[in-house]
């Protein structure tokens, strides 16, 4: 796992246009292994359009992203970022002819993974489809699909996790579940970083929480420096 | 208290009301109609007494074909049934109709007669063109010929219809009509071989497909033994048909109705933003009807990362055994257009576009990779990698199957043995520059049909242009290559076999340099 005192992922004034309309700002961002970064915000806020750069995925109009000292958008970072980052989507993104199974064996044998056959068996019991790991995406309801994405996602070896509303469309006792496996993975040293609009989940996982409204960045900080600054109540986010 | 006559009379008002067709559209109809038929008629008359065919005789031999085109018909009508079928409502009239207490029996038989009068107008125009360009072939009697064959096709064409009814309302038949599709290929093979053997009775007395074409060719003047009593048969079968359709007209199934309405949407959908491949998707899951084959086999597991690929591949072609017989088909049909080339350059043509199809067909993991974007972030590897590795199970495969074809050519002396072991040496190269240029192709997506409803001239050019980018890849470095491996082809390995491999070998690489510089689109 990364060394927890060097700045894992640094975001230096990073902003993103879609033509007229600017999705992001500006954010700034300096985070190391072991910690958990909590993006909170309405629909359309820009929490997901930051969460893509991060992850390299879409290209800033201004600012740049590091990881592990890398520029991800400059040539090459994206073998970078493919080898370190495990990025999860908000919508699940699974190839239609493969089965559960299909998709974690797939994932475990492409990253090299060791242990892959019992880390395999672990998530699909975390994720309650161990039952279910037979069946296609489209046999699957859209909570299914989420948890077999993310269950792809932990399989593979990384140091930065970026999770897109990592809880919409779980149920409680997944949720849970998700929660404790998150608080194992940063304990173990990596950086986790997610949106969501689920106060209850960031409160007690998240270092840090970042508020952003209308691609501004409203507030950022520990829980308490945020509710300090009533900015999050005034927002409704609370 | 409101009928129920009354509510249907109501609701036919109703929709009347909404027609957006004014008289002018309905004018602009028939002029079409008159206008066809007109044309239809400049064309037919001089072929009535015209003097097209040297030997009748021989021309109505063609018409011994009939029995296969029919079945091959019949069942792609019967197959159409396990998915869609004759009886479909919108989804506005399940939601509004079909669940409200109305007669069931009444809209469902307000349907089977629209599909009827479909089944009859296709067996009339099909019927009456090859009745009347039969006749004026043939120099008989024109409108002996014409009733026969209008007889026959509407009779099948409603036999058609009918079976296909049951299909659509019975998921046990619909499970036969799949499991049957390949007996009934053999089936069709087999027919067409006694045709060709010149024993077309067989093929006329196997069923109602033949029985179909009897008394068209009795009507041609060929002496068909019996076939009065054949057409008493199909036409026995058709009444038989038409009335057990009307008989179970109510027993189906709401569940089936929606899931075909919505197939229907879906596929149409589709097509109007010309993505054929989701529609024929729609129509495979709507056959398989929830079923899925091969479930229980798994990837191999493999310790070197990027032989992940692989395997996830071969798991495709082993699940999709069918792509493999289609892809055989191809070569086979390329093989024997290529042993018959011999001054027909035509034919050369044929070599070409069977392998190609063969390649293309091979390539359905990077269509997958396609259908799903932004799956692929789940790898390590950059898109442009991964697309460069999705060719290798397909080159390879292709590679087998031309061996496989070059073998038995050789065996069966088509070919010297020299060429054959020039051949089997370039055939994995060749594989290479088919499949490479195939993966340029399937690695977009669908046409924008925007860029052609659009972009005017400029449309159509790049539809063109997108059509044909692999294809003409494929051709310009094969027909370059073709020149070093044809030359001196019976003297055996040369220099110029080798000149080929290394020609195919840069052409290979440039292709998979084009391939791995690709960029994904936005997911």
């Amino acid at each position: 796992m990364a060394d927890t005192h060097r700045p894992l992922v640094v975001a230096q004034g990073l902003g993103r246009d879609f033509g007229d309309v600017t999705a992001l700002e500006s954010l700034d961002l300096e985070t190391n292994g072991g910690e958990a970064i909590a993006l909170i915000g309405h629909n359309g806020s820009g929490k997901t359009t930051a969460l893509s750069m991060l992850a390299g995925r879409l290209e800033p109009t201004r600012g740049t992203v590091h990881v592990a000292g890398v520029d991800v958008h400059r040539r090459g970072g994206s073998t970078t970022v493919r080898s370190l980052v495990s990025f999860i989507p908000d919508s699940p993104a699974l190839y239609p002819d493969l089965t559960v199974a299909d998709h974690l064996d797939l994932v475990g044998m492409a990253h090299g993974v060791v242990d892959a056959e019992e880390r395999t068996d672990l998530l699909l019991g975390l994720f309650g489809l161990d039952e279910r790991q037979h069946l296609l995406p489209r046999e699957l309801s859209r909570g299914l699909r989420q948890k077999t994405q993310l269950a792809c996602g932990l399989l593979r070896p990384y140091e930065v996790l970026i999770l897109d509303e990592p809880v919409s469309g779980l149920d409680p006792p997944s949720r849970h579940a998700l929660h404790s496996l998150l608080q194992r993975v940063k304990d173990e040293g990596a950086l986790v970083v997610f949106s969501t609009h689920d106060l209850g989940f960031a409160d007690d996982l998240a270092d840090r929480i970042v508020v952003v409204s209308d691609g501004r960045v409203a507030v950022a900080g520990t829980r308490d420096e945020v509710v300090a600054s009533g900015r999050a109540r005034e927002l409704g986010l609370r | 208290m409101t009928t129920e006559r009354e509510v249907r009379a109501f609701v036919r008002h109703r929709r009347k009301a909404h027609d957006p067709r004014r008289l002018s559209d309905r004018l602009i109809d028939i002029y079409t109609w008159f206008l066809a038929t007109v044309i239809a008629g400049i064309v037919i008359t001089p072929l009535i007494h015209g003097d097209l065919v040297p030997h009748p005789g021989a021309f109505l031999d063609t018409l011994d074909w009939l029995p296969v085109l029919f079945l091959g018909a019949l069942w792609a009508v019967l197959r159409y049934g396990t998915w869609q079928g004759p009886v479909l409502f919108t989804t506005p009239e399940l939601q509004w109709e079909v669940a409200s207490p109305l007669n069931r029996r009444l809209l469902a038989l307000a349907k089977l007669r629209r599909a009827s009068v479909i089944a009859v107008g296709v067996g009339v125009v099909s019927g009456g063109l090859v009745g009347i360009g039969a006749a004026a072939m043939v120099r008989h009697d024109a409108l002996a010929m014409t009733i026969a064959a209008v007889s026959g096709f509407t009779a099948l064409a409603l036999v058609a219809m009918a079976l296909s009814w049951h299909v659509e309302r019975s998921p046990s038949v619909g499970r036969f009509v799949e499991v049957a599709t390949p007996v009934v290929l053999l089936l069709v093979a087999l027919l067409a071989v006694a045709v060709a053997r010149g024993r077309s009775m067989v093929a006329l007395w196997s069923g109602p497909w033949g029985w179909a074409g009897a008394p068209v060719l009795a009507a041609g003047g060929r002496s068909v033994p019996g076939w009065v009593v054949l057409a008493v048969l199909l036409g026995v079968a058709a009444v038989a048909s038409a009335v057990s359709a009307i008989g179970t007209v109510d027993r189906i199934s709401d569940e089936e109705l929606w899931q075909r309405s919505e197939a229907r949407s879906s596929a149409s959908a589709a097509l109007f933003f010309g993505d054929v491949r989701a529609a024929k998707g729609i129509a495979r899951r709507g056959r398989a009807r929830g079923r899925v084959r091969g479930r229980e086999l798994h990837m191999s597991r493999v310790a070197t990362p990027w032989l992940a690929i692989i395997t996830r591949d071969l798991l495709t072609l082993r699940r999709n055994v069918g792509l493999v017989m289609v892809a055989a088909s191809f070569i086979a049909a390329a093989m024997v257009a290529g042993v018959a080339a011999t001054g027909r350059p035509i034919l050369v043509a044929g070599v070409f576009a069977g392998l190609y199809a063969a390649a293309s067909r091979l390539l359905e993991t990077i269509r997958l990779e396609n259908d799903r974007p932004g799956a692929h972030r789940m790898l390590p590897w950059t898109w442009g990698t991964i697309l460069v590795l999705h060719c290798i199970v397909p080159v390879a495969t292709l590679t087998v199957l031309l061996w496989i074809g070059l073998g038995v050519l050789g065996i069966s002396g088509f070919i010297t043995q020299a060429a054959t072991w020039v051949l089997i040496l370039v055939a994995p190269f060749v594989a290479g520059a088919f499949v490479l240029p195939a993966a340029i192709s399937a690695s977009r997506r669908s046409f924008p049909m925007e860029t052609l409803i659009s972009g005017a001239e400029l449309g159509a050019l790049s539809l063109v242009t997108w059509l044909m980018t692999g294809p003409v890849l494929a051709l310009i470095v094969l027909a370059i290559a073709a020149r070093w491996i044809l030359s001196g082809l019976d003297q055996g390995i040369t220099m110029e076999t080798f000149t080929a491999i290394a020609f195919l070998s840069t052409a290979i690489g440039l292709f998979g340099m084009w391939l791995f510089n690709r960029k994904p689109r936005e997911d």
